[in-house]
Order: structure tokens, then C-alpha cells, then sequence
């Protein structure tokens, strides 16, 4: 076990040194905060002598009207109660996030296909070393990330005399866990499939199947629509972080602290099932290409 | 040929734009409809559930009116919304209600009621009262008797102040004629000053709204949950077309604390904050006037359709809809560093700004002074923005001075700063780290 963990220390480190000494992580993160950066001046530009008048900035503008279209004007209001804080997190969130888990998505497959793995295991290591290493990284970068991010939001509300409200805060403690099982479901398409492009995939399209389906049932659709969400989503949604992540903001919306909490336990759980099945899938199919 | 070739392209441009060039008339469509007057919280309002909606939503525990008829409907582009033609068609279907409770299959029959409903005076929505057969005629009847009282004391007092106007000139036609003869006016003025001018009659007051003219409708008035409606032809048979779902629902939470946020220079675009998390974020150019209001939280999609059957919402979400103002409400402004001040609700006056500028500004209402005889405009609270201020914290008291829960929110006041592009440094320090890493690992390299 020992021997292990030391493995897993080992890979880790050597993951984390490749992503401070290559540009993509500066990129993703520069590109987030830039995001946020613009989202937040567009916000300030649409403070009016009554309030908030998002016509006064064009992009805004054509956010807000989409929002409201879709999941309608109660949902915006809401959105923006506190200030743009809550909006502007999950949107600089994004870029990073699809860095790290596309990243260890392709890397994983890749040095499948390449024979790394297999290398590896002739050590003390094994699969699921080489996939937990890949996970500390994502996993340590996310931290980093959500840690200057706040750190920025912070300034910006300290020079902008804008407010980090609670919902703020119980975002960025969500958020954290929804990119742990991100990296989860990342980790489980990359054992699943055989190849790096197969895996990005397979990836790909389950994240876009959960928003979509989150989507579905959030938004004001036709109820035919409605209902075939709702019912797709009844079988889902146990399994969709999405869905435990809405229970959690709605939650801490309404002051509820414990299903907050439970709402967060479920994702963790999520993550480690997502983790266990991984190791049990490489145990069964081996690490060859 | 050319003259020929012009009418041509011409005749044939306006035969191209012939579609743009006509008005849009809706087409109008013959539908079974059922006509709703749902009590929305503090009001009554209209719609209506067209074939093509199957459910329709009320307020559960409160006295609804539903009616069945033919009529038609069309579609309004420029409001995106139906609307329902009763003068060109109103047939009201004669049978009664069978209506079906999901939860426990339970089956009740409803006939239509004579009703009528009214406001009287009070401070809640409870003020609403409902009527039915024999008492809504009574409750009319009272009415009539009251408002022809009144009637009958208005042109009792407009006899009574012809006579005191006629005295009064007459008197003052004698003043006028004493003082050109020299002679003592004393006894006159006395007289004068003995005339007693009538009393305007003050309107029924117990009637905020009164009773409606007698309708005939089935009255809804259910439990919270969700029902199955169709409509019984007098021969025993389902119309068609009249099976609906009908779904009632209450608020959620209630007695919330919500504002109309009114500012200086936009009085007639006020905005709320219903939110009580909400932060009210201002550009402090100036000042505000508030109307604290008592909000009760509703389903956002359940809300909207029961208002307009043909509007949509968002079913995940609750929504805090304004009640009615907060009566005898004081509040308390504090600013940053400095003790709370209690503001008082205060009359105010719109005025026109004279120049070419045409604007208005607010200015307080002078009852003795320049606006005597008129009518304040506004009457908030006024809070004042020096422009100055970063932050103001208000909270609403009520008239035994105790802050209502919910009611607090903080006001903050953003000015234009340079520092903002400061922040742009911070956006770029991981592109400057990455170039240090990239340059110092090729140093290395190279040194290797």
C-alpha cells in the first residue's frame, strides 16, 4: 500500500511540475479571469441612478434577454440579487475547468495508446495510481484556481464597492465539488474508451448530456418538452452533479444549511463511486492499448 | 418604353410589398373557453383557458369565478399574447361542473351562483368579500341605498352652496355700495362673517371598491391541490373540448418585505427589489424615494398563468409579488459610521423644470404654499444621495418602531474609478508568470 501511495506521490508530482512548466494553464486562467474581468465592468456600466439597467451595455443586454427567454425574468432577478459575483464565477470557472478535465482526458488516452501505462505497471504502480495522480493535479489546480479567482473578485469588490454575498460563497464551495466529479465522469470516459480522441468524446458528450438535460428541466420549455426532460431526468438525475448542484444553491438559497451540505455529500459520493468504478473497469480490462 | 418599363417595376415593387403594406388582421377563432376571475393575492383579475391550454391555475381557499362560453379568440403578435372578442360572440353553455380531485378521486358537482364581490376598507386582502344568490343582491341593494344617499346629500349641498354663493355676492355687492356712499358696512361684515359655508358630503366610505353587478358563474373555491374539471351539458353529456386540469396553489411565504424604488430623475420608471437578499446598486446621481411594500411569495410559473392563462413562468422558481403598501411605516437609514436616522414618509410634488431642458424635479409638497389646492404627486420616503456615501444600510419599521424581519437591504453607490483597470494587471499576471517560465525553462535548457 505503501509503495503505492508513494506512486501515487511520485506521479503527481511529476503531473503537477508538467502543468506549472506548460502554457496551458496560464492560458485557460488568464482567459477566466479576463472573462470575469469583462463581465464585471459590463456590470458596473449597467448601473443606473435606479438600479440596474442592463440595456445600458450590449452584451449584458443580449445575456440577460437569453437568460430570461430561457429560464425567465424571476431567474435573472435572482441571478443578479446580490450583484454579478454569482454569475461571473461559473462563467470564468468554465474555461479551466474544460482545460484541466480535457487535458487529463487526452493525456490519459494518449499514454494509454502509447504504452506508458503499461510501462508504469511494471512498478509498483498500477492504473488506478497513474488515474488518482491525474486527479490530485486536476484536483490541486482547481484549488489554485478557485483561490485566485476569489482572491480577484475580492479586489474587484473592494474597488468597485460591490458586494460578495453569501450566495457568493456557497457557489464557489459547490463549484469546487462539481469540478471533483467533472474530473470523476473525465477519468471514467478515459478507462472506458480506447483511444484519446474516443475518450474526449465519450467526455464531451456526457457533460453536454447533463447541461442539456439540466437545461430541459430549468427552462421555460413547451410541456411536451417538459415532460420528456422530467422523465429522462427521473432516471438521471441521481447520477447528473448538475442536479445535486441545483438542490444545493436552491438550498443555501432558502438558508437551508443541511441540504446544502447533503447536496454536497452526494456529489463527493458521486466522485468516489465514479473513482471506484474506474479502478474495478481497469482492473477488469488491464492497461493494454 | 420607358415610361411603360417605370409603371411596370413600380406596379410590380408594391405587388411585392402588397403583404408589408397591410395592416396584419388577427384571424379571429370560434373556441370553447373557460373565463376566469382569480383572486391574485390582493386583486381580482381576468383571463382566460383557451382550448389549447389544458390546465388553469387559482389561489387555493379563495373565492374564484369560472364561466364556460363560446366566444372568439385571436392572437396578437405585437403583445404575443390571446385575446378574447366577447362582442362579436358570447354564448354562456348552459349544465354544470364536474370536477374531480386527484389525490383522493373524490367527485363533486358545481352549478353556477349568482355572485357579486367587493372591497371594503382595511389593511389586508382579506378586505375582498364575495356574495352569493339572495346576500349579493342584499349587498348591491345596500350599496345602491348608500351611494343614493350620498347622491342625494351632493345635490343637497350644491343647493345649499348655490344659496351661500348667491348670498355671499349679494353681500358683497351691498359692501361695495355702503363704502361708495360712505355709510357704516360694520352690520354686513357682521353678517358675512355669520354665513356658514356647506359641507361637502364625504363618499361611502365603507366601500373601497364596490360590489360588482350580479354575474352568474361556478365559484372555485378549493383546497390546495390539483383537480380535473369538465362541463355537463344539460342532456347528461361532456362537452368537448372542456376537460381541463385545474391547479391550486398558496404562497409559499408570505409577509416578505419588497421596495418600489423611484429615483429622482425617472420618477415615472420605478423599479422593486423583492428580493430580501438583494442589494440595491445605484450610480448615486440621484436621490431615491421608496415605497416599502408587504410581499407574498408564489409559484413563478403557477403565478403567472393564473394572472394570464397564456403566459409562462418558471415552475422551479418562487416569486415575491407586492400585497399592498406597509402601513404606518417608518425607516431607518443608517449610513456608514454615523448613527441610524428614522425617515418619515412625506408628500412630494412633480414639477415641470422650466427651460429648454424639459425635465421635472421632486420637490416637497407645500399644502400652504405654492401647491395649495393640489395634490401630491408622490408620497414616499425620501432618501437623500449626497454623492458622497458608499454605502447606506434601511430597514422598515413598523409603527411600534420594531424592524420588520426581511426588511433590511444595503444600498451601494458606485462611482466611476480608475482603479477598475487595475485589474487588468491581474488578469494578464499568469501570462506574465508563464513567460518567466518559459524564459527561465529555456535559460535552462540552454545552460544544460
Amino acid at each position: 500500500m505503501n509503495y503505492k501511495l508513494n506512486a501515487i506521490k511520485t506521479i503527481s508530482k511529476r503531473r503537477i511540475f508538467e502543468t506549472v512548466i506548460s502554457p496551458g494553464f496560464y492560458v485557460a486562467t488568464a482567459a477566466g479571469l479576463f472573462l470575469g474581468y469583462y463581465l464585471l465592468s459590463g456590470f458596473l456600466d449597467s448601473v443606473d441612478s435606479g438600479g440596474l439597467n442592463f440595456s445600458l451595455h450590449p452584451v449584458y443586454n443580449q445575456i440577460v434577454e437569453t437568460l430570461s427567454g430561457a429560464f425567465g425574468i424571476t431567474f435573472v432577478e435572482k441571478l443578479f440579487s446580490e450583484g454579478p459575483f454569482v454569475f461571473v464565477l461559473f462563467v470564468s470557472f468554465i474555461p479551466v475547468f474544460l482545460y484541466h478535465a480535457i487535458n487529463t482526458v487526452f493525456k490519459f488516452g494518449f499514454e494509454k495508446n502509447v504504452g506508458a501505462l503499461e510501462l508504469l505497471m511494471y512498478g509498483p504502480s498500477d492504473g488506478t495510481c497513474f488515474f488518482l495522480s491525474f486527479f490530485i493535479k486536476d484536483v490541486l489546480f482547481t484549488v489554485i484556481y478557485i483561490f485566485t479567482l476569489t482572491l480577484f473578485f475580492y479586489l474587484s469588490a473592494v474597488i468597485n464597492n460591490l458586494v460578495l454575498g453569501p450566495m457568493f460563497y456557497f457557489s464557489l464551495l459547490i463549484i469546487f465539488f462539481l469540478a471533483v466529479s467533472g474530473y470523476s465522469y473525465g477519468i471514467l470516459a478515459s478507462v472506458l474508451s480506447g483511444n484519446a480522441a474516443t475518450s474526449v468524446a465519450l467526455f464531451s458528450g456526457i457533460v453536454v448530456f447533463f447541461v442539456i438535460l439540466q437545461i430541459g428541466s430549468f427552462a421555460i420549455t413547451r410541456d411536451y418538452v417538459k415532460n420528456l426532460t422530467n422523465v429522462i431526468m427521473w432516471f438521471i438525475k441521481w447520477i447528473s452533479p448538475f442536479f445535486y448542484m441545483d438542490i444545493g444553491l436552491s438550498a443555501a438559497l432558502y438558508g437551508n444549511f443541511f441540504l446544502l451540505l447533503l447536496s454536497i455529500l452526494s456529489i463527493i459520493i458521486i466522485s468516489a463511486v465514479l473513482l471506484l468504478i474506474s479502478h474495478f473497469v481497469l482492473k477488469v480490462k488491464g492497461v493494454r492499448p | 418604353m420607358k415610361k411603360f418599363m417605370l409603371i411596370f417595376s413600380i406596379s410590380f415593387l408594391l405587388l411585392l410589398l402588397e403583404k408589408e403594406l397591410k395592416a396584419d388582421v388577427p384571424e379571429k377563432i370560434e373556441q370553447l373557453v373557460y373565463t376566469i376571475i382569480a383572486f391574485n393575492g390582493k386583486d381580482y383579475t381576468h383571463t382566460f383557458c383557451r382550448e389549447n391550454e389544458g390546465t388553469f391555475y387559482l389561489i387555493a381557499d379563495k373565492g374564484n369565478f369560472i364561466t364556460v362560453r363560446k366566444t372568439f379568440i385571436y392572437y396578437w403578435p405585437i403583445t404575443k399574447q390571446w385575446n378574447a372578442e366577447y362582442d362579436l360572440l358570447n354564448e354562456m353553455m348552459d349544465g354544470h361542473i364536474e370536477l374531480r380531485e386527484k389525490k383522493s378521486n373524490e367527485i363533486k358537482k358545481i352549478d353556477t351562483s349568482v355572485y357579486t364581490y367587493f372591497n371594503i376598507r382595511g389593511e389586508y386582502e382579506s378586505s375582498w368579500k364575495i356574495r352569493t344568490g339572495a346576500d349579493a343582491y342584499r349587498e348591491i341593494e345596500n350599496w345602491k341605498k348608500k351611494y343614493n344617499d350620498y347622491i342625494r346629500k351632493v345635490e343637497d349641498y350644491h343647493d345649499k352652496f348655490e344659496i351661500y354663493r348667491k348670498r355671499f355676492n349679494e353681500l358683497l355687492k351691498i359692501i361695495t355700495d355702503l363704502q361708495s356712499e360712505g355709510e357704516d358696512i360694520s352690520k354686513v361684515l357682521k353678517e358675512i362673517d355669520s354665513l356658514e359655508q356647506p359641507k361637502e358630503p364625504v363618499p361611502p366610505q365603507y366601500y373601497n371598491i364596490p360590489p360588482a353587478s350580479p354575474e352568474e358563474a361556478f365559484i372555485f373555491n378549493l383546497p390546495e391541490g390539483e383537480y380535473f374539471v369538465k362541463f355537463i351539458m344539460k342532456d347528461g353529456t361532456v362537452l368537448e373540448g372542456s376537460e381541463k386540469k385545474v391547479i391550486t396553489f398558496t404562497r409559499r411565504r408570505k409577509n416578505g418585505i419588497g421596495f418600489e424604488i423611484i429615483p429622482g430623475d425617472k420618477w415615472t420608471k420605478p423599479v422593486q427589489n423583492k428580493n430580501p437578499r438583494s442589494v440595491l446598486y445605484i450610480n448615486g446621481s440621484t436621490d431615491l424615494f421608496l415605497r416599502p411594500f408587504i410581499q407574498d411569495e408564489y409559484n413563478d410559473l403557477y403565478y403567472n398563468k393564473m394572472v394570464r392563462n397564456d403566459s409562462t413562468g418558471n415552475i422551479n422558481l418562487f416569486n415575491w409579488l407586492k400585497i399592498q403598501q406597509v402601513p404606518d411605516a417608518k425607516i431607518g437609514l443608517l449610513e456608514l459610521n454615523e448613527r441610524a436616522k428614522v425617515i418619515m414618509e412625506e408628500p412630494f410634488m412633480v414639477e415641470q423644470v422650466k427651460g429648454s431642458g424639459l425635465g421635472y424635479r421632486i420637490v416637497p409638497f407645500e399644502p400652504e404654499g405654492k401647491h395649495e389646492g393640489g395634490r401630491p404627486n408622490l408620497i414616499a420616503f425620501h432618501i437623500p444621495i449626497t454623492g458622497n456615501e458608499k454605502r447606506l444600510k434601511l430597514c422598515v419599521k413598523d409603527r411600534n418602531d420594531n424592524i420588520i424581519t426581511g426588511s433590511e437591504r444595503q444600498i451601494r453607490i458606485i462611482h466611476e474609478t480608475g482603479f477598475r483597470k487595475i485589474l487588468l494587471i491581474y488578469v494578464l499576471l499568469p501570462v506574465g508568470i508563464m513567460i518567466f517560465v518559459l524564459i527561465s525553462r529555456r535559460k535552462k535548457k540552454n545552460v544544460c
